[in-house]
């Protein structure tokens, strides 16, 4: 995989890559092996890799079915020490903030829980950040997830 | 890839990553159980929301009925997604073997 190097930050190096995946559910093998071939320069603890690896599926299937954009979602993926920072990046959709759906709740019986909803609650408690922007038609969702 | 087959015991294991592409194929063989399931975890690597859906699924189902999912030998990051999820309070989850 090509990497872009970056600026230093400091001590530590930045390493960028960028893909761009169509927009079907059907990439996601393809997006897990580019995440986890990027991350592994970095020695990722494995349940941190899994956190990542499951908030790019949870974020990337939200675009996939709510946004309404058109043409591929990119992949910005950046290692800086021991910390990987995602982004996807949407075109020609409509904003919608993520980072702002309620939680899901989990506090519910049986009787009451439905599936689905659960997606960005999960996203919340398995990253170390999580921002979203709009600009121009371009949707910006961003996680950074210690990898240590 | 998601592998589900019925173990000796007549538990049902699921092995590899159960993600969105494998909800589909998941949720049709979950619905041909009755009573109660006993899903053995302990070779499942991932899952996402739409994995817990078919879990859930399953479980409102088979409850309904006076059966359930019972889930054993998860891997601490199953266990957390499934924390995260509320799952523990709405499912039977066995450490160890079933007596």
């Amino acid at each position: 995989m090509p990497v872009v190097p970056g600026e230093r930050m400091g001590q530590a190096e930045t390493a960028r890559v960028r893909r761009a995946f169509e927009r079907s559910f059907d990439v996601l093998p393809a997006m897990f092996a580019f995440v986890q071939e990027f991350a592994s320069a970095a020695e990722p603890d494995p349940a941190a890799l899994t956190a990542v690896e499951l908030a790019v599926e949870e974020l990337f299937t939200n675009l996939v079915k709510y946004d309404g954009g058109r043409g591929d979602i990119e992949l910005e993926l950046e290692r800086t020490a021991g910390t990987l920072r995602v982004t996807l990046v949407g075109r020609d959709g409509r904003p919608f903030d993520v980072t702002a759906v309620p939680d899901a709740r989990t506090d519910l019986p049986l009787d009451q829980r439905r599936p689905g909803g659960l997606g960005i609650h999960l996203v919340r408690r398995m990253v170390d950040r999580f921002e979203y922007r709009f600009e121009n038609g371009t949707s910006r969702t961003m996680i950074e997830k210690s990898l240590r | 890839m998601l592998e589900i087959r019925v173990g000796d015991q007549g538990q049902i294991v699921l092995s590899g990553r159960f993600d969105a592409t494998q909800a589909e194929h998941a949720d049709a063989a979950l619905s041909k159980v009755q009573g109660r399931c006993v899903l053995d975890l302990r070779d499942l690597d991932y899952i996402s929301s739409l994995g817990l859906g078919v879990l859930l699924k399953a479980h409102k189902r088979l409850s309904a009925s006076g059966g359930g999912v019972v889930l054993t030998h998860l891997q601490p990051k199953i266990r957390d997604v499934l924390r995260f999820a509320g799952f523990d309070r709405l499912f039977e989850i066995v450490e160890g073997e079933l007596s």
